[in-house]
């Protein structure tokens, strides 16, 4: 083991100084040497896997980057506590492989994501969509039409958001119907608005209302400021109804949600479903009078913007107030 | 003793947004002008239209017709008073003093003003602008003076005789 090890740290200092310079039979031995992997060699390992995916090797190159993941998947196991470091070396080890390993790539990310929580795990799933959007992607797609975990959703939501222009919609449609079956057993209300986001982003224009009319109640459900404002407002305006509106903006009323009021606030007046009047004025004058530039314009927008431009302009009162505070003479007394 | 002045809650003072602030500022206000400049127009417009002959007869559709005109016609005065407002009790007062601490202000009052102008709402003859725009060329920033100049100009060539 000592031996493995004290190669892996020559392999290390090697890769740093020189990368191309380690040849292919080193890589090998290294790999074929360190069968009982410690901690300092996770490293070395990682920049094998590295310097064997520049080599663009054959296959054997593959089976020995695999062989070297497996035993990252096995270290990974034994010491959760270095889950963060681990991810990123396993994303490494999730490029060199092969296309046709792609489940291979989802066992990984699988026990990867119950050691490294939602974040990191969207980091791989960004890199696993890269790397399926190189490989065959309409195969790849089709396959993640049985969706059966909550990683597979990620990644599908990942490969439909980064290249919706290659989906045709026979095949986006299919997705749809999985991913809506399938984003209940996604508990975490923020990751799932996430993947809706997703998938109306890049739908095309024909299907959207259908597709809404559908991802409705899942995004009523996740009725909080974060998601308010994750949703833009190209989105807010389909989604929002007088109901819905009205309730909403009941929901937002405290100071701290004030931008996400206003958000709302301004598709409702922009769409007309609410006149200005009848918006919470303690609210409006809060978002008036903020110290910040961007809710004072935001609250200017909500008063000014309206759908026809050509109907009579409400409250005159409370531009008036807007100007009087926002533009008060300084005497400097 | 107060050493420092009491935090203000106009935004003039804090220095660091200003400039998109002014840009964002403008186009919103180019679009409240615009707004009310079609609003009125349309309102004019309904009240100048004579009642249906056809339906003419009908008692409750002259009543309805008669409460729209006279909606119409208010909201047209109404928006003047508010435009009558914006010229007396913001813009005027924004281009007092224009100096070091007012610098912002007198910019963005200044470019209400000729967004209004442009808009066909003009002040007419008026002693207190004209010392307002006399004060704001004699001030000490460049933009400013270059701003006042621009529309003294513009106000001068469109029949404002008195600038």
């Amino acid at each position: 083991m000592s031996e493995s090890a004290n190669q892996a740290g020559d392999i290390v200092e090697l890769t740093s100084s020189r990368p191309s310079s380690i040849p292919l039979e080193v890589l090998q031995q290294t790999l074929d040497s360190s069968s009982d992997v410690q901690a300092s060699d996770i490293d070395a390992l990682a920049l094998v896997i590295k310097r064997l995916q520049q080599l663009k090797g054959s296959r054997k190159d593959v089976e020995a980057a695999t062989r070297a993941s497996a035993l990252l998947r096995h270290e990974l196991l034994e010491q959760p506590d270095r889950a963060a470091r681990l991810v990123v070396i396993l994303q490494v080890s999730i490029d060199s492989l092969d296309p046709k390993l792609y489940h291979r790539g989802l066992e990984l990310l699988q026990v990867t994501s119950a050691l490294a929580g939602d974040r990191k795990q969207h980091a791989i799933a960004v890199a696993m969509a890269q790397r399926v959007l190189n490989a065959d992607l309409e195969e790849t797609l089709r396959r993640g039409q049985q969706i059966k975990r909550k990683s597979d959703l990620m990644i599908i939501g990942e490969v439909v958001k980064v290249a919706p222009a290659l989906l045709s919609d026979e095949i986006q449609q299919l997705l749809l119907d999985n991913m809506i079956r399938s984003l209940k057993q996604v508990e975490s209300t923020a990751l799932r608005t996430k993947i809706i986001l997703g998938l109306l982003s890049c739908s095309s224009p024909g299907t959207n209302d259908n597709q809404i009319a559908r991802l409705q109640p899942f995004l009523q459900d996740a009725s909080d400021p974060l998601t308010i404002q994750a949703l833009s407002r190209s989105i807010l305006p389909k989604i929002l109804n007088l109901d819905a509106a009205k309730s909403t903006l009941r929901m937002l009323q405290h100071p701290r949600h004030l931008v996400s009021w206003l958000a709302v606030a301004s598709v409702c007046t922009y769409k007309s479903i609410l006149r200005m009047n009848g918006l919470d004025q303690r609210q409006l004058r809060l978002a008036m009078m903020h110290l910040d530039d961007g809710i004072r314009l935001a609250s200017f927008e909500t008063m000014v913007t309206c759908a026809a431009i050509s109907q009579p302009l409400e409250g005159y009162d409370i531009i008036l107030e807007w100007f009087g505070s926002n533009m008060r003479v300084y005497n400097g007394s | 003793m107060r050493i420092c002045k009491p935090r203000q809650p106009a935004w003039f003072f804090l220095t660091h947004p200003l400039r998109s602030f002014r840009s964002i500022f403008r186009v919103l206000f180019g679009k409240l002008v615009e707004r009310i400049q079609h609003s009125v127009a349309s309102s004019r417009r309904q009240a100048a239209k004579p009642p249906s002959k056809i339906k003419g007869s009908d008692a409750s559709y002259i009543d309805a017709f008669e409460r729209a005109r006279v909606d119409c016609l208010d909201y047209v005065e109404k928006t003047e008073t508010f435009v009558n407002d914006l010229f007396t009790s913001v813009i005027l007062p924004a281009l007092e003093m224009p100096r070091s601490t007012s610098h912002p202000r007198v910019l963005l009052a200044l470019d209400m003003l000729q967004q209004l102008n442009d808009a066909g709402y003009k002040r007419g003859p008026d002693g207190i602008l004209t010392d307002r725009l006399l004060a704001c060329l004699a001030s000490e920033f460049t933009d400013v003076r270059q701003f006042a100049l621009k529309m003294s100009v513009g106000l001068h060539r469109s029949g404002c005789s008195s600038y």
